[in-house]
């Protein structure tokens, strides 16, 4: 009678440590939540101290931080595009405006990027927003496609 | 005889003339970038480890956006240059990526079923040897102990 309650205990632990162990192997590569990282960092590489106020064909210095946590190799495409107060954006809809510079970069998966920019201006503009949209490749349509995420510095170009 | 001298001199002209169009090579680079990363992403699926070739091809296209910004026209070409080579060596090195993917997956496949398989054999035999050989533990740390009586 003890022998058989033991053995049944000692089969459950091995049942369920096996269980955990095959899923870990099995889970261990996937990403669970499949997600990708978009930021923009201030001349400092830091979060913050964005210029709020630059002149016309001044280069503008920042470092736009891209990461792939996607489970798969992915290549990106990063607009930086100047709009205003107008300008509509959201993670279904990228901005109607000039695209001021293009950025592009292939990570595989759990790899980023912090990659030094420069933008110019060229032309004056108050209350303007640069707006960075995150655009991937889609290998089924041969193009590149929003995927919703986005970010915006307010600046204002004036005339030196 | 003429068109010997003809022929250069209108090739030169429209070298001259359209010069983005004979010396860019930016866009056309960029395009095969995508050809290469859509085979990345073909040996990604068949198994391989495309973490190296991904570092690669991320470097040709910042060497891409370099160049563009290069107004030296023999300084550009170096550094496109050097893209074209890193952009080559992804393409050559992708045989290699899904054959070493097939064998990652072969090898996925035994150590599960090795795994499963001495899971499977380590349970019966705990089954049926594990209370034995528990209460022979048992009784080799505890067999000398008495019971008094208080």
């Amino acid at each position: 009678m003890m022998d058989e309650e033991v053995s049944a205990v000692v089969l459950a632990v091995v049942v369920v440590a096996g269980v955990f162990a095959s899923s870990q192997f099995f889970l261990s590569n996937r990403a669970v939540e499949p997600f990708s990282e978009l930021g923009v960092l201030g001349p400092e590489m830091k979060i913050g101290g964005y210029p709020k106020e630059i002149h016309v064909n001044e280069p503008l210095n920042l470092y736009l931080y891209l990461g792939n946590h996607e489970g798969r190799v992915m290549y990106y495409r990063v607009y930086v595009k100047l709009g205003d107060r107008s300008t509509v954006v959201n993670e279904n809809v990228s901005a109607k405006a000039d695209v001021v510079a293009m950025f592009e970069a292939v990570l595989a998966h759990n790899q980023n990027l912090t990659l030094p920019v420069s933008i110019v201006i060229g032309k004056p503009v108050l209350g303007g927003r640069l707006i960075f949209e995150m655009w991937v490749y889609d290998e089924g349509v041969k193009g590149f496609r929003y995927n919703g995420r986005w970010l915006q510095i307010w600046l204002n170009v004036t005339q030196r | 005889m003429r068109i010997h001298f003809v022929l250069p001199l209108i090739f030169l002209f429209l070298v001259l003339v359209f010069p983005p169009v004979f010396c860019s090579g930016q866009p056309d680079l960029r395009s095969r970038v995508r050809d290469v990363y859509v085979l990345l992403v073909r040996a990604e699926a068949e198994g391989g480890n495309v973490s190296a070739a991904a570092l690669k091809l991320n470097e040709a296209l910042q060497l891409i956006g370099e160049a563009e910004k290069v107004e030296d026209e023999s300084e550009r070409s170096r550094i496109l240059g050097k893209a074209d080579s890193l952009i080559r060596e992804v393409e050559a090195s992708v045989p290699g990526l899904v054959e070493e993917g097939h064998r990652g997956k072969l090898l996925y496949l035994v150590t599960m079923v090795s795994v499963l398989v001495f899971l499977l054999v380590f349970g019966f035999v705990f089954y049926f040897y594990g209370p034995r050989f528990l209460w022979g533990l048992w009784l080799r740390s505890r067999g000398k102990w008495r019971v008094r009586k208080s």
